[in-house]
């Protein structure tokens, strides 16, 4: 476990200097939390059309106003559920290939370290800083939401305890599947554009939840985030496994010429 | 003429560079039809609450995908700059009197290439899964779709060139790509979206990209977002490689 | 036991193979230089042997370890110069090091007193807290080579470490691998500057793709080649080579100016009894001298036979 913190600080000490990463990491969760307050404030019954969407029966007794703050509301939680894919997906990608392009990756694969040890090392430190920030945006979005909603019902209808399970619960697991997945891509490809660029692939089942969402097709309630949390956590660790599998030392070292 | 000929050994010699390296581009090439794979199932299972019928989806996805794929792939096309820049690479251009507007165009033409093998393929699975084809409408939307990929491409060059850090640009990449996915009805049309999203969308250039795009994928012709979609990108890629450029010949000064 | 016993080591990548059937033992506390022209195989060993790369056939042990079955006690009980320092350009020297400490588990203590015990030894104490990436090749060679030693290992490996250097740099690291050898440890050092070899190591391997020699130095000086005479005569040289020819005991003659080059069967035996004959001929013998080869014309001969044999292995 010591080596396990050592290479995450040494990783987090490198991170520290990369400036434009960590405006870029600090700056999405803040567009993401200011831009539904922005957008909530100017929104009514009048200016939003829902179309097809406000007939749903889940929204009968509610007033337009009130479903336009539902609707809206409940779609940027979503957005939770991306910030620990897509955060800490550039740090993920950047883990291995990074290591490879600046030659550093011989003397620490010629340490005594275990495979393992270095990818939870880099995982960790990827998906941490992505599980807090979107905590932290969570909390400002839910207390924030408190000033914002028009009614009280519209405030319990979108914040469920489902939803706080939620984001206590899959965010870090979700953040970990997401870094996983980057690094496994990272230590196949050569050169950090590829690495980069596939590793966008992480958003595309969120979109899919959004738009499932936004349809009406998604409800998430306490049954589900109960359901799928084991699933994910045993998803996240599979992940991890698998890349220490996939992680084949020699073939990184030679590849590299 | 000397441009041409110089832009073509530029691309020649860097697209065997490319091929010393033929999985890169075999994944590359996968990626938007593996978007297409997922994505397939959801939209057989909208309801009918949405403003069309599930099988008139493939036809609404396949022209915002097509769209779409050129910010994805192309915004980081500067990352392999940056790692030229460090190997010394460019140095050896410095001492040529090469154009530098040929360096970025034959750089850019090999990602182009590949960007439009992409399109061909996206769109030909998309046939597979009941796109309806309307021939020439695709040919020029694939030519849209190019215009976007020489935008992005210069921008990732241009922050490229004056950050020369990996990092620095896969973040601006990311930043940039957010709004960009979610903002522009690129999956959906925007008539499915609040109002509110139709509103920030207006403000996204791609989102007239992709109602050109939607009309050239229908053939028609005669509507105006196309024109209008193809002025605003082009204005905008004439721009971005202008800006390319000259960060080019900054760095290489 | 040696601390390093090769036994029929080989590594192809794909049809070329870098190394062939390569053995040898190497003693504790020898410094054994590893020789060898650019793409000869060195780094390949290195790797073989630190662990890194698994050869297609052979077996090695390494400070007592079965190579291929106890990888991690080997890293952990040798240290490693790899060809490029790979050193992380955005820390620090001392970050660097303390970074590596850790990972061989010294005690908080322990790394900072070896952090700074090498830091000082290398001469870059001062520049401790700048990072690594404003160094010169030098300072980040020195200060992979401190990293390399950090946890005391017994066997150290040192995958040419003056390479690229500027002459000044090359001899402070030089020193270093003196003082190391004052240490009493195995260092494993390959290098294709012969000079530097000559001056450091007990024995040298003389290796392209194959083991061609393994001897010391001084051995493998007077080993390759006889040694010639050279004798220089008043006059020209050319009337005398028929009598020289005609001496049984002599191997080869020829003019070289006005110089004749003998080769003898046994010199130390022969020489009088070459230069009595020639003063009974009539000739007049001015200066009489022996001449020995360098260990770079020994090399680039080997590398040039190497060469030329596994030309013929290939052609055949
Ligand atoms: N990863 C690799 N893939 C293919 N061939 C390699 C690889 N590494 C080394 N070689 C080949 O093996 C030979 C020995 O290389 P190397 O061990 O690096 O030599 P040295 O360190 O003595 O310069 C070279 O001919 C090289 O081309
Ligand atoms: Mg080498």
């Amino acid at each position: 476990m010591r080596k396990v913190l050592a290479v995450m600080h040494k990783e987090w000490l490198e991170l520290r200097r990369e400036r434009w990463l960590v405006a870029t990491t600090l700056l999405m969760p803040v567009l993401l939390t200011g831009l539904p307050f922005g957008l909530l404030s100017t929104a009514s019954a009048s200016t939003t059309n829902l179309g097809p969407i406000a007939d749903l029966p889940m929204f009968q007794g509610f007033t337009p106003d009130e479903i336009v703050q539902i609707v809206l509301l409940r779609q940027f939680l979503v957005l939770f559920l991306l910030m620990p894919l897509y955060i800490p997906s550039t740090i993920a990608a950047h883990s291995i290939v990074g290591e490879k392009v600046s030659r550093t990756l011989e003397p620490l694969l010629a340490a005594p370290l275990r495979t393992g040890e270095i990818l939870l090392a880099k995982s960790l430190i990827a998906a941490l800083p992505a599980t807090l920030i979107t905590w932290l945006c969570y909390a400002i979005y839910s207390i924030g939401a408190r000033f914002v909603a028009i009614s009280g019902r519209v405030y319990t209808e979108v914040f469920t305890q489902a939803w706080l399970l939620a984001v206590i619960l899959w965010v870090p697991a979700l953040a970990m599947i997401s870094v996983a997945l980057g690094v496994i891509i990272s230590a196949r490809t050569s050169d950090p554009r590829t690495a980069q660029q596939l590793t966008k692939i992480v958003v595309v089942p969120l979109l899919l939840i959004f738009f499932a969402q936004l349809a009406g097709v998604l409800i998430i309630d306490t049954i589900v985030v109960a359901g799928t949390v084991v699933p994910l956590v045993l998803l996240a660790a599979g992940s991890l496994v698998v890349a220490t599998r996939l992680f084949d030392r020699e073939r990184i070292l030679i590849r590299w010429n | 003429m000397k441009l041409l000929r110089e832009i073509w050994i530029i691309f020649i010699h860097s697209l065997r560079v490319a091929l010393r390296n033929p999985m890169t581009i075999i994944v590359g090439l996968l990626q938007p039809v593996t978007w297409l794979l997922l994505f397939a199932p959801l939209l057989k299972n909208l309801p009918a609450t949405a403003a069309f019928s599930p099988e008139e989806a493939i036809n609404i996805f396949t022209p915002g995908m097509l769209v779409m794929l050129a910010p994805i792939t192309s915004l980081f096309s500067g990352i392999g700059l940056v790692v030229e820049l460090r190997n010394g690479v460019l140095d050896r251009l410095r001492v040529t009197p090469v154009s530098r507007l040929a360096v970025v165009l034959g750089k850019a033409l090999r990602d182009l290439v590949v960007l439009l093998l992409q399109g061909v393929l996206l769109v030909a699975v998309a046939w597979t899964m009941g796109l309806r084809i309307h021939l020439a409408g695709i040919l020029v939307g694939l030519g849209l779709m190019m215009i976007v990929g020489l935008l992005m491409i210069s921008c990732s060059y241009a922050f490229a060139l004056i950050l020369r850090n990996e990092n620095a640009v896969a973040s601006i990449a990311n930043v940039l790509l957010l709004p960009l996915l979610l903002l522009s009805g690129l999956i959906l049309p925007l008539e499915l979206a609040p109002r509110w999203m139709q509103i920030a969308a207006d403000f996204n250039p791609l989102a007239y990209t992709v109602e050109a795009m939607r009309a050239l994928f229908t053939g028609r012709f005669d509507d105006t977002v196309i024109l209008n979609g193809f002025l605003l990108t082009t204005a905008l890629a004439v721009f971005s490689l202008f800006w390319a450029t000259r960060s080019f010949r900054r760095a290489l000064a | 036991m040696p601390a390093i016993s090769a036994r029929g080591l080989t590594r192809a990548f794909g049809e070329r193979v870098a190394v062939d059937n390569l053995t040898f033992d190497i003693a504790h506390g020898e410094v054994f230089g590893f020789l060898g022209p650019n793409g000869a195989g060195k780094t390949t060993t290195v790797r073989m042997l630190t662990g890194l790369i698994a050869p297609t056939s052979g077996a090695c042990t390494v400070a007592g370890y079965e190579l291929g079955f106890d990888n991690q006690r080997i890293r952990r009980a040798v240290g490693v110069l790899t060809e490029t320092p790979g050193l992380y350009d955005k820390l620090s020297a001392e970050q660097n090091l303390l970074f590596y400490a850790a990972i061989y588990e010294l005690d908080s203590r322990t790394a900072r007193e070896q952090v700074q015990h090498y830091l000082r030894m290398m001469d870059l104490w001062d520049r401790r807290e700048h990072l690594v990436g404003t160094f010169s090749k030098g300072m980040r060679q020195k200060l992979a080579i401190a990293r390399a030693l950090l946890h005391n290992p017994q066997i150290v490996f040192l995958d040419e470490p003056t390479a690229g250097l500027d002459p000044e740099a090359a001899n402070v690291v030089r020193d270093v691998i003196r003082s190391l050898r004052g240490e009493g440890r195995t260092i494993f050092l390959t290098s294709h500057n012969l000079h530097e070899v000559d001056q450091l190591c007990d024995r040298v391997a003389i290796f392209r793709e194959r083991l061609l020699r393994l001897d010391t130095p001084a051995n493998l000086r007077a080993g390759l080649f006889d040694t010639q005479h050279l004798i220089e005569f008043a006059g020209a040289a050319e009337p005398w080579l028929a009598t020289v020819r005609a001496l049984p005991f002599v191997r080869e003659a020829s003019v070289e100016d006005r110089v004749l080059v003998i080769s003898l069967q046994e010199p130390a035996s022969q020489k009088p009894a070459l230069i009595r004959a020639l003063v009974e001929a009539g000739a007049e013998v001015q200066n009489v001298q022996d001449r020995q080869y360098s260990l770079e014309e020994v090399y680039l001969q080997l590398i040039r036979d190497g060469a030329t044999a596994g030309l013929k292995k290939e052609m055949s």
